[in-house]
């Protein structure tokens, strides 16, 4: 808290020692939380309701025990039965000022008949809600969420080298907030449409600096690096699967356990800060995600008809190919290049979010990608038959993460002669190891 | 560089939240220097039961009264411990003695410094970067910039506070060995045994992927697109160039392990040192790891973090325990580096946010007290080609038995007895500024561009003393 610089003095800590004390300048910030904490009064420190003296309150075993020591009618600053908060405590419970019923006054029962509550925190919520600092706060606490990452606090030192940059971006943020502020209560304070505003920001939107002025440019456009939770969950959105234990869909999500932290988690008590550049090391969590997840992925795909697949519904099936095989070759080909290339565009769309024409040149690198694996692949003798064997190549040191599937069925699609299914994971692994997927 | 080129391009790559300058390396991922390593002690830690230790003393209150206040429980049935032949003293409480009868030889102690604050956010920040405010980076990034240009995670964090302002880019390494064996071979099918050498993806299929990835960076680097979005670009370009090296973490994640990734008897690891513990220790997982990316020649400089030292309650069984979770750690350090053969390039740094009051609340425990020390420390006789040593056996700084931070003579640091300050003409006290001047030496980076432009305005005390 930044109210008040605190206590520096070792002579005051020594004689001080109730931080509500208005001559202490420990007051400064407690005279803000410790009303707030007098309104989670029935509360415990572990959460539990109302769990002392025949259910009747949560104040501390000492304080109770005091009370009950000495002959509490004669000290009015002790603990009497039926009391919830502190008689001793200097700054009664209530928010910004007002103060709530407390003490013996103070029951739920009186509550809920005078003004509708059935709990002190319903009370300070209702007064949290109708703060006018509500609404900034608001948009300071999803503000991370949307832009990734906090707003930048006030510059106070005038000699840091980014003195004069950090103060540009801060009177930039602190106008956007306000205004979105006031527009979250033009609006009711619909949480909805405050989103909506805030995606509608240039901040948020900027893809090229013609869109913006120069005082966001260091802040504003794409690259907001996702968080594990967040890829997690865009896996599963864009392929239905989970990145877990291939034999268990029930498993766990590797990216939110095995890798978590590896990926930028944290744990809100050592680990609070989310990690906003990559790391090689996660840049390792990707690639063993590709190598992990993709063939199975791809293959799950295409053992689905067309119509009941999430991304490979332009192809008919494997035995699409960019071109004319080797005369040697066994299988089925069907030259299809105009379908391989508007499915490879709808890959774009599906997994990048890039609306691509067919003949866009991103399209035709990717088609490349697809045409060079399978042409090594087709005119290599050691793949005229693979895979079929079983989930490993021995020929190739390459194994597909099956997770119990039977490769030895000689059947489609295990068994795929025309080579095709290694060419289409590596052009999902390409596509879901780019910026675009990883970043928003 | 001249130093105004040097700013210019700093202000250009972009200081703000988030940023980082990337400059790649001029040689291979291959650092044999110093490792500096800040052991955090979170929740602030109590100095009088460690290395400041305090007994009792007499307050005089405001009204011209007196009273004996007890500082430590402890010292009413033990006495103060101390280190034959060196200045440090130490307060008989939880492992301390084991810590110091098996370490002292490589401390360094400074006392007294005055933190200025008792809260949290604000001691942590002044604690690990030398100033209240936000804006400079900690030491370990400092020093990690300085050194690690081009390695792929010359700064480590295991969470804590770990600001960087921007000049580089913090790996968090807290997880499990195993998971990281996965990552470091991460097209292995089975990365936990070294005889099962199946592949996911044909090596020439990742080689023909690997190159487009690359082609396709290349072009979105080379498209007009805002300052932001070119700098996490290329964060992102380098984050994949640099992966390649982190394979040498295999081998140092492996040491005292057979292929299997289990623990061979007899071997230093984390695992057969927690089996000698009566409770279980997942800081030295941890340590574990950090000292194999140090081994691996691939990291400069980590933060370590353990907590549970906010004891406003039940002070003396709670900050025990924090500091036996603590001194058990920095014992498996050295023991581990010392095996994995790095033990001579350990620089060792231990503090904490701030200290605990002088004496007991009424709920047994102790609450936030702006007098803290720090412990360093360094294998005799290791010096580098870079950095100093320090001055082993060594107490810099001082405190009252009451636990104030005494005023120094800022030429030789003697400390000026409490009650004897002369008020016309006060002396600095010890600050985490001046100790930051102290790390700064001791890492041979004073005058690296960065520590100049981080300028720590603390010149009021003769640091050179110290080192």
């Amino acid at each position: 808290m930044a109210s008040i610089t605190r206590a520096q003095d070792p002579d005051e800590l020594t004689n001080f020692t109730n931080p509500g004390d208005i001559n202490s300048s420990c007051y400064g910030c407690h005279k803000i939380m410790d009303p707030i904490a007098g309104a989670f009064q029935s509360y415990g420190d572990f959460g539990e309701y109302l769990h002392k003296e025949a259910g009747t309150t949560t104040l501390s075993n000492v304080y109770i025990r005091d009370g009950k020591r000495w002959n509490n009618q004669d000290n009015p600053l002790r603990f009497h039965p039926g009391d919830t908060w502190y008689r001793d405590n200097l700054i009664p419970p209530g928010f910004n000022d007002k103060h709530m019923n407390t003490s013996q006054d103070y029951w739920y029962k009186t509550l809920q008949r005078k003004e509708n509550y059935v709990d002190a925190t319903q009370w300070l919520a209702n007064e949290i809600v109708n703060d006018e600092q509500f609404l900034s706060g608001t948009v300071k606490f999803w503000y991370p969420a949307i832009f990734g990452s906090d707003p930048i606090s006030v510059p106070v030192n005038t000699n840091d080298p980014d003195f004069d940059q950090r103060s540009q971006i801060y009177l930039y943020q602190q106008t956007l907030i306000n205004k979105l502020a006031q527009n979250f209560k033009f609006r009711k304070m619909n949480l909805k449409d405050l989103l909506v505003d805030m995606v509608l920001t240039d901040q948020y939107r900027a893809l090229d600096r013609l869109d913006i002025n120069t005082n966001i440019e260091l802040v504003a456009g794409q690259g907001v690096l996702l968080t594990p939770e967040q890829l997690d969950r865009k896996i599963y959105a864009i392929t239905l699967h989970h990145w877990n234990n291939m034999s268990n869909p029930d498993s766990n999500h590797k990216l939110l356990n095995d890798f978590y932290y590896y990926y930028g988690g944290i744990d809100s008590d050592e680990i609070d800060k989310r990690t906003r550049d990559i790391t090689s090391l996660m840049s390792l969590v990707i690639q063993r995600m590709n190598a992990e997840f993709s063939c199975r992925m791809v293959m799950d795909e295409f053992v689905l008809p067309r119509g009941d697949r999430r991304l490979f519904t332009v192809v008919d099936d494997l035995s699409s190919v960019p071109a004319l095989a080797p005369d040697t070759a066994e299988g089925v080909y069907k030259i299809d290049l105009d379908n391989i290339r508007h499915q490879i565009a709808k890959l774009h769309f599906d997994i990048l979010g890039e609306q691509l024409d067919d003949q866009d040149p991103e399209v035709s690198f990717t088609l490349d990608l697809f045409t060079q694996v399978w042409t090594k692949r087709i005119n290599d003798d050691n793949f005229s038959d693979v895979p079929s064997q079983n989930s490993e190549d021995m020929m190739y040191n390459e194994y597909c993460n099956t997770g119990g599937v039977d490769w030895d069925r000689n059947v489609w699609p295990y068994k795929n002669p025309e080579q095709t299914l290694k060419a289409w994971q590596a052009v999902v692994i390409y596509l879901m190891s780019d910026f675009k997927f990883i970043y928003r | 560089m001249q130093r105004r080129n040097f700013l210019k391009s700093f202000s250009a790559a972009g200081l703000v939240a988030g940023t980082s300058i990337t400059q790649k390396a001029l040689a291979a991922a291959d650092y044999e220097g110093p490792i500096f390593i800040t052991l955090q002690a979170r929740g602030g830690w109590d100095v009088t039961s460690l290395c400041d230790p305090k007994t009792s003393y007499v307050l005089t209150n405001r009204d011209g009264t007196t009273e004996n206040i007890l500082v430590n429980r402890w010292s009413e049935t033990l006495e103060i411990g101390e280190v034959t032949g060196s200045e440090i003293k130490y307060a008989p409480f939880a492992q301390n003695e084991k810590l110091f009868t098996n370490h002292a030889e490589k401390m360094m102690i400074l006392n007294g410094i005055d933190m200025q604050t008792n809260s949290h956010q604000a001691g942590t920040i002044n604690t690990w970067s030398g100033r209240f405010s936000e804006g400079l980076p900690t030491f370990t990034a400092l020093v990690a910039q300085a050194y690690g240009q081009g390695l792929p995670m010359a700064f480590v964090s295991n969470g804590g506070y770990a600001a960087t302002s921007g000049i580089i880019s913090p790996t968090l390494l807290a997880g499990n060995s195993r998971r990281l064996r996965d990552l470091v071979t991460p097209n292995k099918v089975n990365s936990n045994s070294l005889s099962d050498t199946r592949n996911f993806i044909a090596q020439s299929n990742l080689s023909i992927i690997n190159q487009f990835k690359q082609d396709r960076l290349d072009r979105l680097l080379a498209r007009n697109g805002l300052p932001f979005t070119q700098k996490v670009l290329n964060q992102f370009s380098s984050a994949q160039s640099d992966q390649n090296d982190l394979q040498y973490l295999q081998d140092e994640i492996l040491h005292g392990r057979d292929e299997n990734g289990d623990d061979i008897v007899g071997e230093v690891t984390a695992g057969n040192y927690n089996a000698t513990l009566s409770y279980n220790n997942q800081f030295l997982d941890q340590i574990e790891l950090t000292l194999a990316a140090g081994a691996a020649n691939l990291m400069v400089a980590a933060d370590l973090t353990t907590g549970g030292f906010d004891t406003h309650g039940n002070h003396d069984n709670s900050q025990a325990n924090a500091l036996r979770t603590l001194t058990d750690g920095v014992d498996f350090l050295w023991k581990k580096a010392e095996a994995l053969g790095i033990d001579n390039r350990i620089r060792l740094v231990i503090s904490s946010e701030f200290s605990r009051t002088p004496k007991y609340n009424d709920s047994n425990g102790k609450d936030h007290w702006p007098v803290n020390s720090m412990i360093f420390m360094q294998k005799p006789g290791a010096v580098a080609t870079t950095g100093r040593e320090i001055k082993y056996g060594k107490v810099f700084g001082a405190s009252s038995d009451g636990h104030r931070a005494l005023q120094l003579n800022p030429t030789d640091l003697s400390a000026i007895q409490f009650g004897s300050e002369d008020e016309n003409d006060p002396k600095p006290t010890l600050q985490p500024k001046h100790v930051h001047r102290v790390l700064r030496r001791w890492a041979g980076i004073e005058n690296d561009p960065f520590s100049e432009l981080f300028d720590l305005d603390a010149g009021d005390l003769n640091v050179e003393q110290i080192i």
